[in-house]
């Protein structure tokens, strides 16, 4: 083996040193290998950093901006502008005592933030909307769209808005700033950090105890489960469907919709767990981003337990300003659907995102229209069980207009199932994917089982010897390599 | 607290070692009977030499598809036959039973239903049947259960496989049936790895499907199979195989349904 090293050294070293060069084919993602060689060499500088805020904080914004650059290459430099106008409004706002000057400066930032988000994911829909409307021949520009650029432009918007409501002062220095607005565990898939909460733990004494660290690994062992084993693995038979809608039976096109909608929640809440992980593991507190939403009974719940970051800046920053429940009942219904349409467009540039917004969004609106008549249902068992399915049920068929190519798409799938459905179908399913089975039904008992359990296990791990650490550790490396598909699916969530 | 970073470090440096060491033993390493899949570190960091490995086997596949097929005459022996493969096998096999029967060969089948080039690769099943049935001609129907594979190419080292167990023998690959946006790419795969004159490409026959929309009726299959045979004098090796005449409905076609379990 080591002739072999030897006569390869060269071939492996070029290689090697190829994989930390920016490659759009590879960007950066935390279930990769090479994530982990790259934190195995930052990690023991930052604990020896760490307590040092002027050494810590330059050397995680080199971090920081080195993944963005192996994640979206020069648009590194993109962040490094954005931060510095923000900065620089933000101070200005701060300065400035008339209220109208401050506003325009506010607008004036949240328009650059908008701006580049509206040039780099928008241009091209709207160029294709304007062709069909002026029946034109506009050609789409030729547009790469710089991974987590939507994340970090809300994380933006929020940092200035607060600062001119005086919610908080802005950074005394430009480095805390980019470090909040270029945090490598929330950069390119949130969560969406907000300022008030994320700035002053730069200031604080970061003294991580025994179960940050380890329960932050303990996170990161349960995210790339969710991730690279789980929704990775399932997400194969579920491209299937999508990509070929009239191809399959009721029972096979049902399971491919159940699947995506697991798959969804495991890529996500995986990414957020692992981004959590490893910044907890650093002292950083990032929050909660999702809580087992599929438990959830109605819509007003799920959108309280799904991607909490964004809902509740979507909440903040545009139902609240949009006059919220304060200005009358339409209003109020017609805000929570402009929200939801907002949301809709944020995941995407197409139209089928901002029909899944608008049904979420009229979904809201006839929850809260029929909350006085709920409240009047008694609470057992069997209503909650039939609400639950009822919104389990709605937010699953939402997920198939997200996921599916196009709008007819999407209704084919919807029905084949009702049209195409015959039980007997499904002990062949589960003889033909047994493996596919036995993931789901991982993932829904994962899902459904109680906080204080999952709460015993993590402390399990915190307490446990290093030696089952290091097994449990290897087990899971080992597991993803077993399941691992040829090309690693970037998370679903990297494209917004 | 420096010990816990430093005990966090050392299990991601261990853990990190064992991984690539693993990757770069020249042996699987096995728990009990399973041998242990290793991640793709010694193939990244080698990526040189392996391109240059598939140039090499790109530029012979171009020699071959650029020689003009040679005229092969038939081999008019009755021929023991065995065809193998996925669920699309099946029918494949009870028409190929009445060609066996109009042309004097014998015939046997295996169909595994749900299986891969990788299963059938990591299976001793082909070997044991081949041996038995001491077989001197091979019909393949395998890919249909991989032809949406991202990565084609990485499938090769389980056909070749296959092919190495078939030996000398001469076979005819009958690649998998057009199925609604499949790219192509692991036909074209198929068609580099197997030898040249024995790929059968199917893509393009219109088939009628049953109702699961993907697998060809018997009648549809029965069409399939027509189209190989008249396919077959530009095969590598042609066989008899001349059409079944309409008196030889109801053949043994020797249907072996097989599963994992019975592995």
């Amino acid at each position: 083996m080591l002739d072999w090293i030897h006569e390869d050294f060269e071939t492996i070293c070029s290689n090697f040193g190829s994989l930390f060069l920016y490659d759009p084919e590879a960007p950066m993602i935390f279930s990769s290998g090479l994530f982990w060689v790259i934190f195995i060499l930052f990690l023991p500088v930052y604990a020896l950093l760490k307590n040092s805020k002027w050494k810590m904080v330059p050397f995680v914004v080199c971090f920081s901006l080195y993944f963005y650059y192996k994640s979206s290459g020069i648009f590194f430099l993109m962040l490094i502008g954005t931060s510095l106008v923000d900065w620089l409004l933000s101070h200005w706002i701060h300065k400035t005592e008339s209220r109208r000057k401050r506003l325009f400066l506010m607008w004036l930032s949240i328009t650059v933030s908008l701006s580049i988000l509206g040039y780099f994911k928008y241009a091209n829909f709207f160029l294709l909307n304007w062709n069909l409307v002026v029946e034109g021949n506009f050609q789409p520009l030729d547009i790469i769209l710089p991974v987590g650029i939507s994340f970090y432009t809300f994380q933006s918007i929020s940092y200035v808005v607060d600062v001119y409501k005086k919610r908080i002062e802005p950074t005394e220095s430009w480095l805390d700033y980019l470090f909040f607005l270029s945090y490598f565990p929330a950069l390119v898939a949130g969560p969406i950090v907000r300022a008030d909460y994320f700035l002053p733990q730069i200031k604080a004494n970061r003294k991580p105890t025994k179960a940050n660290i380890w329960g932050g690994m303990w996170l990161v062992i349960v995210g790339i489960v969710k991730k690279a084993i789980i929704a990775d693995y399932i997400a194969q038979y579920n491209d299937l469907i999508f990509d070929s809608p009239d191809l399959y039976t009721g029972v096979q096109t049902l399971m491919g919709v159940l699947g995506y909608t697991m798959q969804i929640y495991c890529d996500f809440s995986g990414y957020s767990d692992m981004a959590i992980g490893i910044s907890l593991l650093m002292g950083f507190k990032l929050g909660i981003n999702f809580d087992s939403p599929y438990q959830s009974v109605n819509l007003t719940e799920f959108w309280r337990r799904w991607h909490i970051s964004l809902s509740s800046w979507l909440r903040d920053y545009v139902y609240i300003p949009l006059g919220g429940n304060r200005k009358g009942t339409f209003r109020t219904y017609l805000n929570n659907f402009l929200t939801m349409l907002i949301g809709g467009l944020w995941h995407g540039a197409a139209w089928k995102f901002v029909f899944w917004g608008a049904m979420h969004g009229a979904g809201l609106a006839v929850h809260k229209a029929c909350k006085p008549i709920l409240s009047r249902i008694p609470d057992n068992f069997f209503t909650k069980f039939f609400f639950w399915l009822l919104t389990f049920i709605y937010v699953s068929l939402l997920w198939v207009f997200f996921r599916a190519a196009d709008f007819e798409s999407s209704i084919l799938i919807i029905k084949n199932i009702f049209v195409d459905f015959q039980v007997m179908q499904i002990p062949q399913f589960i003889e033909a994917r047994p493996v596919w089975c036995v993931m789901m039904l991982a993932i829904i008992i994962f899902h459904f089982v109680p906080q204080r359990w999952a709460d015993g296990v993590l402390a399990a791990y915190v307490r446990s010897n290093w030696v089952i650490r290091l097994i449990i550790f290897l087990i899971v490396v080992q597991l993803v390599i077993e399941f691992m598909t040829e090309e690693v699916a970037p998370f679903i969530y990297f494209q917004f | 607290m420096k010990s816990n970073y430093f005990s966090l470090w050392l299990l991601l440096v261990l853990g990190l070692a064992i991984v690539v060491g693993i990757s770069f033993m020249p042996h699987d390493v096995s728990v009990g009977a399973y041998a242990l899949k290793k991640a793709p570190i010694k193939s990244t960091l080698t990526q040189k030499v392996a391109a240059e490995d598939t140039v090499a086997a790109l530029a012979e596949v171009v020699v071959a598809v650029d020689e003009k097929p040679k005229a092969v005459e038939t081999d008019t022996l009755p021929k023991s036959i065995f065809i193998f493969g996925d669920s699309m096998s099946f029918n494949l096999a009870l028409r190929l039973a009445a060609y066996a029967a109009q042309n004097g060969h014998t015939i046997h089948s295996i169909n595994w239903d749900s299986s891969s080039t990788k299963k059938w690769a990591d299976s001793d099943t082909l070997k044991y049947f081949l041996d038995k049935y001491n077989v001197d001609y091979v019909f393949i129907a395998l890919g249909s259960n991989e032809m949406y594979t991202k990565n084609a190419d990485a499938h090769v080292p389980h056909v070749k496989k296959l092919l190495e167990t078939i030996g000398d023998r001469p076979y005819v690959w009958i690649g998998p049936p057009d199925l609604k946006g499949n790219t192509g790419k692991f036909e074209e795969m198929l068609a580099a790895t197997c030898r040249p004159g024995s790929f059968f490409k199917s893509t393009g026959i219109e088939m009628k499907r049953r109702g699961d929309r993907i697998h060809p009726t018997k009648e549809a299959s029965a069409l399939w199979v027509d189209s190989m045979a008249r396919w077959m004098p530009k095969s590598s090796h042609p066989i008899l195989m001349n059409m079944p005449s309409d008196s030889i409905r109801k053949v043994n076609a020797n249907i072996i349904s097989w599963s994992s379990k019975k592995k």
